[in-house]
């Protein structure tokens, strides 16, 4: 099963590298087919939000800006030859107030959904195939779960709770909530979070067959007293909420925010 | 060679002046104007296509129709149980009751950082009742969240001494085909305790033709060491 | 996730990706041109964006046959360079324009700001690209040899450059200490 993806994912980086080459020869003709755009104006522009969305089939970028309107622009990932199933897919959302859901029917196509956000939102995410999901400079509480691609969260003030099985995690903040908890759990791929310097959290970390390096002093497993729990913790500051990291066969690290 | 170098003591001082002098903290206009540029850029390219296929759409209905259902089953399920036969005794008792009660209600809110807390209050607690370990038990096998359903585990396996707790992780690993994470976690923990309970549902897991290949492995160690 | 991987997906018009690499490079960027411009924070930020600016335009050219570090840092080092020649103060010796390390910054002590005044004020009397290479060799994910690709020299002449730069560094850094 592992080879096999192993080989799945070998031969599309072969296969997108050719279209790399391919859109160089062709004067930079664009992959995309088809683009449909969605404008959320936002009534009450200083209240935090939350965005739900919950993509079937592609990858989802969301960034933060000084703004008040919700842009989503989502690209069908197909080439522009094959137009029978173009028109069928459809963007949608719902909205209570600064509460909204977007949603994608996707009819079987891949849709890459990028939104521009104001900063402060709560955000609920999902892609359930053929994707990463990247999170850029937004002040929340961030729950992201993608189980075959990467997750990636970047500039982030607040906390996250990331799932994924085949990718990797990648997560830095800029400024952590005292509160809350940050956790972030995969089989395959590897973990790592950048932390502000004055961080106060309990570290809990377990890899069953990767490697663990931290900026900071890790207690070895044990500490539980019990045989059943073998993370490696660490009290960074004194310590506060807890941190999990938690990987099967990847690596994780544990850095300072630069 | 280098050891011996008569500079390497300036060498060293050099690099550490250069390593320790902080660089000042870039400002939020830099920020601001990338992302305007990026975003300029996204914008232009998505327009690009166009020329050939001039079709841009303008949702801006709002959609009425849930296409996913974000169920959110939590504790409700629990509510019908009911059971309230806990003695409670002295002010002790009631500091206890707000706070369990607290939790209880943390444990149903849409975020997912604060049910992780609801279940550390949960697991924290001394005592623990049936009302309790319900909860954790019910968040185990049906919050939407895996990361959640791995903290209500972990605080489960804290009390593998007790008989409805270990009854109800053997339970619950038929409940996790979609939580790959969670899957593997519980059926490590079945072989740490060397639990022959759960020997007929990891066979049956097993036969399940797409398991992520290192669950796999998992359970089938598992069920050699525990058979 | 991979660099070298996210980089070819921007070049694919998957242009949100570019946000990564934006916050991963942002700040190592901005100290290379602060370093090298001896302090000068509002054109080292500048410099950041035009380095972006043109990983964009240029994209299709990024081929992944070496790291994105290298690749991205070849571009600043075009960038500085262009600078230098139109800004002239950047490069002399000691030359009186160096504004001593922009405006204050409040976060840091008075002390760590003394440090870094001197310190540029140091490296403004090292050689413009004597500076660079002590520079370039402090950022983490560059090897000699890149460092030796993006200056067009060899690893060993690079390895020697930067040897005698740190040498003579400390060397006025200590001069300037002392008076």
């Amino acid at each position: 099963m592992k080879p096999f993806r192993a080989l799945v994912n070998h031969r599309l980086v072969v296969v997108r590298v050719l279209i790399l080459f391919e859109s160089v020869l062709f004067a930079n003709f664009q992959l995309s087919g088809q683009t449909q755009k969605v404008l959320i104006p936002l009534d009450q522009p200083d209240l935090s939000g939350k965005l739900t969305f919950d993509n079937p089939k592609g990858s989802i970028s969301v960034t933060g800006y000084d703004g008040n309107i919700i842009v989503v622009t989502a690209t069908a990932r197909f080439n522009q030859k094959d137009s029978k199933t173009q028109n069928d897919w459809k963007l949608t959302y719902d909205q209570q107030e600064t509460n909204v859901i977007l949603y994608c029917n996707a009819q079987g196509n891949t849709i890459d959904v990028d939104i521009k956000i104001p900063r402060h939102f709560t955000l609920q995410l999902r892609s359930r195939d053929n994707g990463d999901v990247i999170v850029i400079r937004i002040n929340g509480a961030i729950e992201v779960d993608n189980a075959q691609g990467s997750i990636m969260l970047d500039n982030i003030s607040g906390s996250a709770i990331l799932n994924s099985v085949y990718g990797n995690i990648t997560a830095r903040f800029k400024e952590v909530n005292p509160d809350d908890p940050i956790m972030a759990t995969t089989i395959e791929g590897d973990i790592e979070l950048s932390l502000p310097e004055a961080t106060h959290a309990n570290l809990k970390l377990n890899t069953s067959r990767g490697n663990i390096i931290s900026v900071f002093p890790l207690l070895e497993a044990g500490q539980e007293s019990s045989p059943l729990f073998d993370w490696k913790s660490s009290k960074i500051n004194g310590g506060g909420p807890e941190y999990i990291l938690r990987t099967y066969n990847g690596d994780i690290q544990i850095k300072r925010y630069l | 060679m280098e050891n011996t170098d008569p500079k390497r003591k300036e060498i060293e001082e050099a690099e550490r002046l250069l390593d320790q002098t902080p660089i000042p903290e870039l400002t939020e206009s830099l920020d601001r104007k990338f992302y305007d540029f990026l975003d300029a850029a996204i914008t232009t390219r998505d327009q690009f296509p166009q020329r050939s296929r001039t079709a841009l759409y303008w949702y801006a209905v709002a959609a009425g129709i849930a296409l996913f259902v974000m169920g959110w089953l939590g504790g409700s399920v629990l509510s019908t149980r009911n059971k309230s036969s806990v003695e409670i005794t002295g002010l002790s008792g009631e500091v206890r009751d707000l706070r369990e009660s607290l939790a209880l209600t943390m444990i149903q809110q849409p975020l997912p950082g604060k049910r992780i807390q609801a279940i550390n209050m949960l697991a924290d607690m001394k005592n623990p009742d049936d009302k309790i370990y319900a909860t954790l038990l019910s968040t185990l096998n049906h919050d939407p969240n895996d990361n959640v359903r791995l903290v209500a585990l972990e605080a489960l396996a804290k009390h593998v001494e007790n008989d409805q707790v270990m009854a109800g992780m053997v339970e619950a690993i038929g409940q996790q085909q979609t939580s790959p994470v969670v899957l593997l976690r519980l059926t490590e923990l079945m072989a740490l305790l060397g639990e022959k309970r759960a020997l007929p549902v990891l066979k049956t897991i097993l036969e399940k033709p797409d398991l992520n290949y290192n669950i796999k492995t998992q359970i089938y160690e598992t069920v050699q060491g525990l058979s | 996730m991979d660099e070298i991987q996210l980089m070819i997906q921007v070049s694919q018009g998957d242009l949100a990706k570019l946000g990564i690499l934006y916050e991963r490079y942002k700040q190592s960027l901005f100290g290379y041109f602060y370093r090298v411009t001896c302090g000068d924070h509002a054109f080292s930020e500048d410099m950041v964006h035009q380095v972006f600016v043109r990983v964009l335009k240029y994209r299709s050219s990024f081929k992944g046959t070496g790291s994105f570090a290298k690749w991205v840092f070849h571009i600043a080092h075009h960038i500085a360079v262009d600078y230098s020649k139109s800004f002239r103060h950047y490069a002399g010796p000691d030359s009186l324009a160096i504004k001593p390390s922009g405006e204050p910054d409040p976060y840091k002590s008075l002390e760590q700001q003394e440090k870094i005044i001197l310190l540029n004020r140091a490296l403004s009397r090292l050689k413009e690209d004597d500076r660079e290479a002590v520079t370039l060799a402090k950022i983490q994910g560059l090897k000699y040899q890149d460092i030796a690709a993006i200056l067009d020299t060899t690893e060993g002449a690079v390895r020697v450059k930067i040897h005698r730069a740190l040498i003579e560094l400390k060397k006025i850094y200590s001069q300037l200490e002392s008076t």
